[in-house]
């Protein structure tokens, strides 16, 4: 078990924060920021060309945190971005250098980014993307091939709970689960009444959810802050997961007031 | 059907400014049917390349001529004749057809009038959507006739991402989210069990490479070309 | 431009409604510029694309077609398919770099032969103000270094 699964399982409620890596080479804001909220949450998540716009690739920043920063670092992979042969090539290398948890998931479509005349991949869906990695784990690819020596994961999928109709989403999300999701980390929520009827109509998901908590700017830190108060007094989900629209000092506030 | 449309006028006028004598090649069948190629097409493109030519001030002359398919020898082999007295063949097929006409006539410009553009129906009079991807493996039986790998962006055959919007897709809310649409019919047709099945990962080994098929009895029995 | 320019119109019109327009105009000695050269049509849903691009390659300077008014048509909707053709040749004619305004769909009743009259007028106002179509200078051009008289 890595020790990010360990910590769910033992605490119970975990708090993770999302950094996105730069649209260069220069990688010290980041570490800077990562360096003031590091000690307040369970978990850095580093973003995968988040919003299919281009950033450097998360590997190289997910390993710095890893090597650095006492919190534990989810790395993201898309699926747009690679094929199953460098989907999985990632997914070793990121276990060779120390980061052993992963958020799988599909990514948002080119025409939504900077690059829109790009050709995307999709070679695998994010359940398929899961079976890779738990295969990986496992110690064999896809074509159940042994490797030498198998990486250990821990293996985070996204939900979408304000989806409708939600039912084709309920499809995907047993799948998911079924594939080896460890954990799912929810989209940005709306407000904690949402995840609540998320949860009435989805009933068990046999994984702990991180309920998505974002602040688009300083003014809406205490809204945030408000919505994740209520969410974890609900009981509504394990964990939070913050975001701040790629601006530092809103992260950095939203994580002083949320963060343990 | 394939469903091509014309290329931008510039774009064919400048691939045709250096020949004298242009046969204008159009095909019968998808191309005539989505009207982009067919005999009409040729015509129109033909009067329009002339005015063009002589507005130019160029010394061309432009003939048309249409056979039922490009796709096919036995109709190709109706313009060898005529393809002799021209400098240069302007098809008006999808891909396929150009390329057939360009191997019948190696030492010919085979140049391309239309830009192919996917498999599809015919919508209304004037509109065709895209219904096929010629993916190989098809998964049509289990998603209720909608195909997941051409009708939601991202191809995914597992369920919908988590983009979708009130059952529109995230790069369009005019679009139908595929899933939402292979839910319903799934649900109206009582086979909801079909989204239980773990979809793996497609097989692209044939599809990746250009397709090659046979039908072995009829080419024991006809077939001329190894 | 050249002040003795005449520009030369076609004018493809519908025997039932533009054609007895222009018929009347006649009886009643309307004046209008004798600029228009008429075809008869039995309906303009006869008119072709290609008719259109023929016209400019044969040297005229304009064209009009004139049908039915809209509901009118004698075969309900020759008229519709007309006006949809001259539209589609008006971007044909533009993307080989000629004025879309040399082509121009009109809708003139049976009875209305001033509308006819009128229409010509603005046609030809407006055929000299493109000043000669560059078909038709190429053409007469090519006819003189064969030695034919333009």
């Amino acid at each position: 078990m890595t020790s990010f699964a360990q910590a769910i399982k033992d605490k119970g409620f975990v708090v993770t924060a999302e950094l996105d890596p730069p649209r260069g080479v220069d990688l010290g804001p980041l570490m800077a920021l990562a360096g003031r909220i590091g000690a307040k949450v369970d978990a850095l998540v580093v973003s995968d060309n988040q919003g299919a716009n281009l950033r450097q690739a998360p590997w190289w920043a997910a390993h710095r945190l890893a090597e650095t920063i006492p919190a534990e670092v989810i790395l993201t992979l898309t699926c747009r971005d690679r094929n199953r042969l460098s989907l999985g090539g990632d997914i070793l290398a990121a276990a060779a250098s120390g980061v052993d948890n992963l958020l799988l998931v599909s990514g948002d479509f080119v025409s939504l980014g900077d690059h829109p005349q790009a050709k995307p991949v999709y070679d695998l869906d994010s359940v398929q993307a899961l079976m890779l990695a738990n295969g990986l784990a496992q110690g064999h690819d896809l074509n159940g091939q042994e490797l030498a020596g198998a990486p250990e994961l821990c293996l985070g999928a996204v939900l979408a709970p304000e989806a409708r109709p939600l039912a084709p989403q309920l499809v995907k999300l047993r799948k998911k689960r079924a594939a080896g999701a460890g954990f799912f980390i929810t989209r940005p929520l709306s407000g904690p009444d949402a995840l609540k009827t998320f949860l009435q109509e989805a009933g068990e998901l046999g994984a702990p959810i991180i309920a998505g908590v974002q602040a688009k700017n300083p003014e809406g830190v205490a809204a945030a802050a408000e919505m994740a108060k209520a969410i974890r007094a609900g009981g509504l989900a394990q964990g939070l997961h913050l975001s701040a629209s790629g601006d530092p000092e809103t992260l950095a506030s939203l994580v002083e007031a949320c963060g343990r | 059907m394939i469903v091509a449309e014309r290329k931008p006028f510039a774009e064919i006028a400048q691939a045709v400014a250096g020949y004298r004598r242009v046969l204008v090649v159009g095909c019968g069948t998808c191309v005539a049917v989505c009207l982009a190629g067919g005999e009409k097409e040729a015509g129109i493109l033909a009067a329009q390349l002339d005015l063009a030519g002589q507005l130019a001030g160029r010394q061309q002359r432009f003939a048309t001529a249409c056979v039922e398919r490009q796709c096919d020898r036995e109709f190709l082999s109706e313009l060898d004749a005529a393809a002799r007295e021209h400098d240069a063949l302007l098809s008006l097929a999808c891909g396929a057809g150009v390329q057939f006409l360009a191997e019948r006539h190696p030492t010919l410009p085979v140049l391309a009038g239309l830009n192919t553009t996917f498999i599809g129906v015919n919508q209304d009079v004037g509109r065709w959507d895209e219904r096929c991807r010629a993916c190989t493996d098809c998964l049509l039986s289990l998603t209720g006739g909608v195909c997941p790998v051409t009708m939601c962006p991202k191809g995914m055959v597992n369920g919908p991402c988590g983009g979708a919007v009130e059952g529109r897709c995230e790069t369009d809310p005019e679009r139908d989210c595929a899933w939402t649409v292979i839910h319903a019919r799934l649900s109206d047709s009582d086979r909801l069990a079909n989204l239980e099945v773990l979809v793996p990962p497609r097989d692209h080994s044939r599809a990746n490479l250009p397709g090659r098929q046979a039908h072995a009895a009829y080419l024991r029995r006809y077939s001329s070309h190894d | 431009m050249d002040a003795r320019y005449e520009p030369k119109i076609l004018a493809l019109i519908c025997t039932y409604c533009t054609y007895t327009a222009a018929d009347m105009a006649g009886s009643l000695r309307l004046q209008y510029p004798p600029n228009v050269r008429v075809v008869k049509l039995l309906c303009t849903g006869k008119v072709d694309v290609l008719h259109l691009l023929a016209a400019f390659k044969a040297g005229a300077d304009a064209v009009m077609v004139s049908g039915c008014e809209i509901g009118d048509c004698h075969f309900l909707e020759g008229n519709l398919r007309a006006k949809e053709r001259v539209a589609h040749a008006k971007e044909l004619i533009a993307e080989i770099g000629l004025e879309p305004e040399r082509l121009e769909m009109f809708h003139i009743g049976a009875s209305d032969a001033p509308q006819w009259a009128k229409a010509v007028e603005m046609m030809t106002r407006r055929a000299k103000e493109l000043g000669p179509s560059p078909l038709r200078k190429l053409e007469a051009a090519a006819l003189a270094a064969e030695g034919v008289a333009a």
